[in-house]
């Protein structure tokens, strides 16, 4: 009983440290009037994701992909009965607005999260042990870094045909770590000379033990900065590629929609067809940048001077 | 403690140990900087020896040493008579649980993402002793040891929401929590006021009385060295100068770089009126031969002929006091 | 009259997680030709007092009451302007980690002589030229290395370059932030005893800040002890040394080693510095105290003089 009393407490305690952290983090972040636009638009966009179930329940003829509206054989404008208009097909333009966030977080986030893991192991790993490994490691990231995503996948798109959406978030994380694990590296780096890694090594802690245990919470912070800037740049990818027609043809993503205005010629027919996909597209990059300028500002000034920004 | 009839923990034997430094940006030339030159000395088990001298003389290296975090270029290192010098990293390993050591900094040598827990029963958990609950209790014990009382109250405390003498008491559990036989204390209050300095000086000499270890205490200070020491070894530009009992050295110091430091201390703590040698040059001589005594160029006394070319070899002046200097004695 | 009079200093700063008492209610004043040395463990306010008297205290902190007085006038109540006039030229600076304070890319003696003619541009050229070599004469360069950059000199070479900085408008405060901390023990003694021949010699009068009460007792003659933001004891240097009489310094005193006489004894009882956060009414020490009663803590402490220049905060000397 006692017992149990004392190890909650200790729980407690411990998570304490983090909660008081995010409390300090919050207070710095609270006042930047950027960073509270980037939250805000990023609670929209994330209120449509959550939203892009609703339409489809109410009535098939809102599926954003399969949904058609048997009333209309044409692209038609915003109407009680369609708040965004309906595409060429009379499907729903505002469902797929809100099936297109579900889709820019699945790809933005998942394939940051990915590149920001492979980045940080590789570039803690490749500071930490120097030498041969990190000449290797980042010889790999230099050689990755010069080739230009886009290019590789449609390289891939043209090679295997259509690529399914989780195939192309996997290639952009592939393509993606070598930025961080630069910025991972050159922190991992001035890590490394701090005594406290030379007391591991006297308390006679392993090379596994000191990365994962010593290193890799004082270079986190770093790596989840930078993830939001990789969020950007996932989804910007991807819109690219739908646009240009490599995209999910299953999916219903903000570039698949600029796709088919361009593809069925209403491009400059049909503003309310055009604009909010692009729109879209452009909030919720700057959203994600404006996170992560203002996080930045939450690390500084310990991290900031190290690496380069990308 | 009869330092003479116990038993030697620790011997260097011409140890050496050189640096490359990059001489500058853009040239690239290579400087090579000697930081141990043929140092020898031995440790009694159960003394605090005392290794004293400035910044650059190569004392933290030795330091470094003794523990493993560098290696020498030649000479030999011996823990309780057996030779440890070129035993590899993992070969190592079981030993880092007899050798410890206690960094200058304890603003530095806690990691900031480790509460106080964590970091004192690391040691533990790597060297795999004991289950949780058994090492729970150990920390306690040892932070109860360095005066961090009640020691449940500071397990959940980060290095941030520490003063710096809480943090070094932190280091000292974190180095004393194995039990081991051979701490290597480097500097550990120059970053500590006076008053703080003494309180970790004073657990320091209680560990030893307590636990029965050794202590290789690294200092710029001889009067620390004086309070603290059974023996001190004097070290200038990475020459081991003069050792010897710490009252003798103090009182009777052989080797002028040795009474140097003796004026330099402040008047204020030698009571005023103690005694001064002058045994520093205003100007400075030109560099002896590589061979020469490395201390001539700034020695009041060095006489051209001998000293510029010649190494001063060891000289016993007392029993058990040593000078590496011709004019000793 | 001193030349420089603190009256009842207070200095806060506002943090994220409110007002952080920095300074309590300090006075002191400094005459001409003498120094004062204030020492404290890092926190106690010793910096704090020296920015605020050069009117340079971080955006955060702010004088909550009390007057500097140099020469008469409040120096709280100064414009900027007027207060850039006297930095360097009245009151001049030497800072903790000086070394820095050197441009790395222009010769040491170039930058002294900046230093001479951006405060005083009609000066003429010879004039200057000569000022500069007896700066360096005086803080005991070797004229051959005037020309020197500054990564051509030795740590101990560096500091006096920066006291020659400080020298150069001839002021008449020095404030010295930690002069000698990072240097080794000799040339800390060296630089300690030109030091004080400088002061002695041009009647100059100092501030010496430093954590090392050895420090302290070798340049200057009063002390102030500082303990969180107290200003806890302040006489002349023989009084403080040899008959302290506040708690914390006699337990500052008593840590401090000494080669010849009685081994120290400093009392733990595991206390740290208290929260300056949300302070006690009372003294701040008493959390370390061993002779601390219960109305220490509560009651608000009047400095006690006991003697011609000798003050003491604290109720039990009384």
């Amino acid at each position: 009983m006692a017992d149990g009393f004392k190890t909650r407490k200790k729980a407690l305690s411990r998570h304490g440290h983090w909660i008081e952290r995010w409390k300090e983090g919050w207070a710095i972040y609270k006042k930047n009037l950027l960073g509270r636009i980037g939250l805000a638009l990023l609670s929209i966009f994330t209120l449509m994701a959550l939203a892009s179930f609703i339409p489809p329940l109410i009535d098939p003829m809102y599926g954003p992909m399969s949904g058609v509206d048997p009333a209309i054989t044409a692209s038609t404008g915003p109407s009680a009965r369609h708040w965004l208009g309906t595409d060429f097909m009379g499907r729903d333009l505002f469902s797929q607005l809100l099936a297109g966030a579900r889709v820019a977080f699945t790809v933005g986030i998942t394939s940051a999260f990915v590149s920001i893991v492979l980045g940080t192991l590789i570039g803690m790993v490749a500071g930490y042990l120097g030498g041969w490994t990190d000449v290797f490691l980042m010889r790999a990231a230099d050689l990755i870094m010069v080739m230009p995503t886009l290019l590789v996948v449609l390289i891939l798109a043209a090679l295997f045909g259509q690529l399914n959406i989780w195939s192309i978030i996997l290639i952009i994380a592939l393509f993606r770590w070598p930025g961080v694990s630069r910025v991972i590296r050159a922190q991992t780096l001035t890590l490394k000379e701090r005594p406290f890694i030379d007391a591991a090594r006297v308390a006679g802690a392993s090379h596994v033990r000191i990365i994962f245990r010593h290193i890799m919470p004082n270079v986190l912070p770093l790596s989840f900065l930078y993830m939001t800037f990789r969020v950007t740049a996932a989804i910007n990818i991807e819109a690219a590629l739908a646009f240009l027609g490599f995209g999910d043809p299953g999916t219903v993503s903000w570039g698949m929609m600029l796709q088919w205005v361009w593809k069925t010629g209403h491009m400059f027919k049909a503003p309310y067809w055009l604009l909010p996909p692009g729109i879209c597209i452009s909030l919720i990059t700057l959203a994600f940048y404006l996170l992560g300028r203002a996080m930045d500002e939450v690390l500084d000034p310990r991290l900031r001077k190290e690496g380069e920004r990308y | 403690m009869d330092s003479k009839t116990s038993p030697e923990i620790l011997r260097l034997s011409e140890v050496t140990k050189t640096f490359r430094q990059s001489r500058s940006f853009f040239s690239g030339t290579k400087k090579i900087v000697t930081a141990l030159n043929r140092v020898s000395f031995h440790i009694h088990k159960g003394e605090i020896f005392g290794l004293i001298g400035e910044s650059g003389s190569g004392k933290s290296t030795a330091g470094r040493l003794i523990v493993h975090l560098d290696r020498p270029d030649s000479g030999k290192i011996y823990l309780n008579q057996k030779e440890i010098t070129r035993l590899p990293g993992r070969a190592f390993r079981p030993l880092r649980s007899r050798v410890q050591m206690i960094f200058q900094d304890p603003y530095q040598s806690l990691n900031p993402q480790l509460s106080v827990f964590e970091a004192v029963e690391e040691p533990l958990v790597v060297h795999g002793k004991g289950k949780r609950a058994r090492r729970e209790d150990r920390v306690v014990e040892i932070l109860d040891a360095v005066r961090l009382r009640p020691p449940e109250r500071f397990f959940y405390r980060f290095p941030h929401q520490l003063s710096g003498g809480q943090r070094q008491r932190v280091a000292i559990a974190r180095a004393m929590v194995l039990n081991p036989e051979l701490v290597v204390a480097d500097e550990p209050t120059s970053m500590l006021d006076a008053s703080i300095s003494i309180q970790i000086f004073d657990i320091l000499l209680r560990l030893r009385e307590d636990l029965d270890v050794t202590f290789l205490f690294i200092s710029h200070s001889l009067a620390a060295a004086h309070y603290l020491c059974d023996r001190i070894g004097v070290i200038f530009r990475g020459h081991l100068v003069e050792t010897g009992e710490g009252k003798a050295v103090i009182t009777r110091p052989g080797h002028p770089y040795t009474q140097a430091l003796m004026d330099a201390l402040p008047r204020f703590a030698c009571g005023e009126k103690g005694r001064r040698y002058n045994a520093l040059l205003n100007t400075r001589r030109k560099p002896p031969a590589p061979s020469g005594c490395p201390f001539y160029p700034r020695c009041a006394k060095g006489k051209a002929s001998l000293c510029s070319a010649h190494a001063p070899p060891f000289k016993e002046i007392e029993a058990g006091h040593q000078v590496a200097c011709f004019l000793a004695g | 009259m001193g030349l420089l009079a603190v009256e009842g200093l207070s200095i806060g700063y506002h943090t994220e997680k409110g007002l952080l008492h920095a300074v309590e209610d300090v006075s002191f004043t400094v005459k001409r030709g003498r120094s004062l040395g204030l020492v404290g463990e890092s926190g106690c306010g010793k910096t704090t007092l020296g920015l605020a008297i050069l009117r340079l205290l971080p955006e955060n902190g702010t004088i909550l009451k009390g007057r500097i007085l140099f020469d008469g006038a409040d120096l709280l109540e100064k414009s900027d302007e007027a207060m850039r006039r006297i930095r360097w030229k009245e009151i001049s600076m030497i800072f903790q980690a000086a070394m820095n304070a050197l441009n790395p890319v222009h010769r040491v003696k170039d930058q002294i002589a900046e230093a001479i003619l951006t405060h005083e541009p009609e000066t003429p050229r010879e004039t200057v030229r000569s000022r500069v070599e007896a700066l360096f004469d005086q803080v005991g360069i070797p004229r051959s290395r005037m020309g020197d950059f500054p990564h051509q000199y030795s740590g101990g070479m560096k500091q006096r370059a920066v006291i020659a900085m400080a020298l150069a408008l001839r002021p008449r405060l020095i404030i010295a932030d930690e002069p000698t901390t990072a240097l080794d023990v000799i040339v800390q003694d060296q630089i300690l005893r030109q030091t004080r021949r400088i002061q002695e010699a041009f009647d100059i009068s100092m501030i010496v800040i430093s954590h090392d009460i050895a420090v302290v007792a070798e340049v200057c003659h009063d002390i102030g002890v500082l303990y969180a933001g107290q200003l806890v004891e302040y006489g002349d240097r023989e009084s403080v040394l040899q008959s302290p009489m506040h708690p914390y310094s006699r337990m500052l005193l008593g840590a401090f080693l000494t080669v010849g006489g009685k081994p120290p004894r400093v009392p733990d009882n595991g206390n740290d510095s208290p929260d300056l956060m949300d302070p006690a009414p009372g003294c701040r020490f008493h959390d370390r105290c061993p002779m601390a009663e219960d109305p220490c803590r509560q009651t608000p402490v009047a400095s006690v003089t006991v003697g011609r220049t000798h003050r003491v905060l604290c109720r039990r000397v009384a």
